[in-house]
């Protein structure tokens, strides 16, 4: 930490109130070595779960299955967007095909920005969401996994199953504090066109934010909501 | 659209030694989360917007409280401050000082805090007097724009001095000493009319044999009310404790102390602290008691040693205004809850401590069946809920740790108490709608009730009443210390 200071206090209050790097000082006009380290070691851990993939155990425990975008690698998934938001035309005949259509809850998965946080964070998001909707008698249809996907591809899953609801459980960017936070984009009813404000979200999901069992636990709640008001985005009272 | 502001009324009454308050206040809850987030709400301001005359404790004989003539008291009062009883969401009744230890307390705090209103609690225990004292005196907020300086607020009514030692607006300790104002009742010709019992022994390890029917001398008062300061000072600022000092402790007296850097006086005591000037034996007995005694005594005892002494924001008010304004707080909004009948009052907390590695082990079953056979032996069978369950400690909760902690809820609520209808239990951490999600599907229907709330932070032995879930689930909760001084 910075050696000084006339307020001590109100430095470590300042460093108490956000995990992001401050009152770490410095030596001359340089940071120290050893911040300087952690910073590239952080750095290097964000890099990694935006190129790194899902270790096969995880759908050996899970079962889910893949489904691919137009991204054949994740040079295309970085450089066009719009593609991450199509699914592959064999993507979409084997949904139409092995998934259960117009289920009241549609859930999907995908890497998104960070492998890591699937990885991290859905064997404590969904069975807690699995139990949410259960205890609210709420159905939901075939989970799988879309493998480079953006958070609009709901819309060509939602022209396809027409789900009541969908929510993606899809990896955020990293940062430098965390590289492992998930996100949940809800919607009542997506359908291609659909607009951004008619979507939700429950963003920071990770051990050291959104607690992932209370996150999937409010899925629910939120999901429920809106097909009970019939709607989402900015009109949904919560 | 949202509406991202609530208010809600809250009371608080005060029954003191010798004087009883009344206060209307007003609780802002806004929420303060991100539209990204889930929802986190919380109280943002807390508004004195009615204060009450001060009123003499209405008392029968030296034993018992005038509980009628109290609610006659409160009746005036609510039209006074132009409310009803349906306008009332929440609020405390404090008991303080000697009239905790009256025949009637437990019942007549119980009495009136039902009569208040639908979610009013009856609270007493000098611990919880002495935080409440130096909240509504504003010790505490000093002490959050002074870093780093212990704030001692010293609440001193008619029979107990009650202080809290405040550190970054943070209660680091609080101490209670039989110090009070009506100790001794005298009349203008300074005959003695009545003397607590309790201050007796006191009295005469001192040499001050005073009995009822004595008249005593403005410089004999005057000795006694030093020697009371001396006492209640030495013991604060760790200059002195005698024996003599260890007969005015109201137990359990903290360990050790923090060095002070400001006193504050609050209570009766303290508002005549402001102007305690020269006086006559007859004007010092204006109350019918040696307060104005104590008060001179104090002011001279502080000044001859230099310390450092600030007029608190409120005097006499302080207790009330911190029942009315500080006692409740707010449940984490993603909360389950399935059936409640609201106002749920008085549970008892049994806390369930949960080490990390104990997660892994076969202990955990263990320590959960201890603390529910402990439960069952402290708290009385007819109760249900009986308790409610406190989880404490656990560091992350993964879903295999919440599997594992519901399945020996199941097990532990249908082995010791298979009749139980209502269930209530709180989290430390924020996991209560996860928990509850998984455990309403275990139970499947097995109970009447299940409540889960967390993130309230809760000691052993503590009292909660639930109150009335607010639109957006939010859930006002009082977490009180109620103990009385004799069991009546």
């Amino acid at each position: 930490m910075i050696e000084l200071t006339d307020n001590k206090l109100a430095l470590e209050q300042l460093i108490q109130s956000t995990p992001a790097r401050i009152g770490v000082g410095c030596s001359g006009t340089r940071p120290k070595t050893e911040i300087m380290l952690k910073l590239r070691m952080d750095h290097a851990m964000a890099v990694d779960s935006v190129y790194g993939d899902i270790p096969k155990a995880f759908f050996e425990e899970f079962h889910f299955p893949i489904v691919q975008t137009p991204c054949q690698s994740k040079e295309m998934y970085l450089k066009r967007p719009d593609l991450g938001r199509k699914l592959t035309s064999e993507g979409e005949s084997f949904i139409r095909e092995h998934c259960k259509k117009k289920p009241q809850v549609q859930i999907v998965i995908s890497n998104g920005l960070s492998s890591k946080a699937i990885e991290s964070n859905i064997r404590d998001v969904y069975p807690a969401l699995l139990d949410s909707l259960e205890s609210y008698g709420l159905s939901s249809g075939t989970t799988f996994y879309v493998q480079n996907g953006r958070v609009a591809c709901m819309d060509v899953i939602g022209e396809i199953l027409e789900p009541d609801v969908l929510v993606m459980l899809i990896g955020e960017r990293p940062g430098l504090v965390s590289a492992d936070s998930m996100s949940a984009y809800m919607c009542y009813k997506p359908r291609i066109g659909t607009i951004e404000s008619n979507r939700n979200v429950i963003s920071n999901i990770h051990r050291g934010g959104t607690q992932p069992i209370e996150a999937g636990a409010q899925i629910g709640a939120v999901l429920r909501a809106m097909l009970d008001q019939k709607t989402s985005g900015t009109r949904l009272v919560i | 659209m949202h509406e991202t502001n609530e208010w809600i009324t809250s009371l608080g009454i005060d029954l003191g030694t010798s004087t009883t308050k009344f206060i209307v206040s007003r609780l802002q809850i806004s929420k303060v989360s991100s539209a990204f987030s889930l929802p986190s709400y919380k109280i943002t301001k807390r508004l004195c917007t009615y204060k009450s005359q001060i009123y003499s404790t209405p008392l029968i004989d030296d034993e018992t409280i005038d509980y009628t003539n109290i609610a006659k008291i409160l009746e005036r009062e609510y039209e006074e401050a132009g409310i009803t009883l349906d306008d009332v969401h929440t609020g405390a009744v404090i008991i303080t000082g000697e009239t905790a230890n009256k025949k009637n307390a437990r019942i007549a705090v119980n009495q009136l805090a039902e009569r208040a209103g639908d979610f009013v609690v009856a609270t007493a225990g000098a611990e919880l007097e002495s935080l409440l004292a130096g909240k509504g005196s504003g010790a505490q907020d000093f002490s959050i724009q002074t870093p780093n300086q212990v704030v001692a607020n010293i609440d001193i009514g008619g029979g107990t001095a009650n202080t809290a030692f405040f550190l970054n607006g943070e209660c680091i300790g609080t101490a209670t000493l039989r110090i009070g104002g009506r100790l001794i009742r005298l009349n203008p010709a300074g005959f003695v009319k009545g003397m607590a019992d309790s201050f007796k022994p006191w009295l005469e390890e001192n040499g001050f044999l005073v009995k009822k029917g004595d008249q005593i001398s403005f410089e004999r008062i005057k000795q006694i009310t030093d020697e009371m300061a001396k006492n209640l000072i030495g013991y604060l600022a760790q200059s002195s404790n005698d024996e003599h000092t260890q007969l005015l402790y109201i137990d359990p007296m903290p360990q050790s102390l923090p060095t002070v850097h400001t006193w504050m006086f609050s209570g009766g005591v303290g508002e005549l602290m402001k102007n305690s000037e020269r006086m006559t034996l007859e004007e010092g007995t204006r109350y019918g008691d040696i307060g104005p005694f104590l008060a001179t005594s104090l002011n001279q005892l502080m000044k001859r040693s230099s310390f450092n002494v600030l007029s608190p924001k409120q005097t006499v008010r302080a207790t009330v205004i911190g029942a009315g304004t500080q006692t409740t707080e707010i449940s984490g909004s993603t909360v389950f809850i399935q059936n409640g009948n609201f106002p749920i009052r008085n549970v008892p907390v049994e806390k369930v401590h949960i080490q990390n590695e104990e997660l892994q082990s076969d202990q955990l079953d263990h320590i959960f069946s201890e603390t529910i056979k402990k439960g069952l032996s402290l708290h009385s069978m007819g109760l249900d809920p009986a308790f409610a369950l406190y989880l404490s400690g656990i560091d992350y909760c993964s879903y295999e740790k919440l599997k594992k902690i519901v399945n020996i809820l199941e097990n532990i609520y249908s082995q010791y108490l298979p009749n139980q209808k209502n269930i209530v239990i709180i989290c430390q951490n924020d996991m209560a709608k996860a928990l509850g999600h998984a455990l309403s599907i275990r139970l499947n229907g097995k109970v009447n009730c299940l409540i889960c709330i967390d993130q309230i932070n809760i000691q052993h032995g503590d009292y909660i009443d639930i109150g009335q879930p607010l639109p957006s689930s939010i859930i006002p909760i009082i977490v009180k210390t109620l103990v009385f001084t004799s069991d009546a």
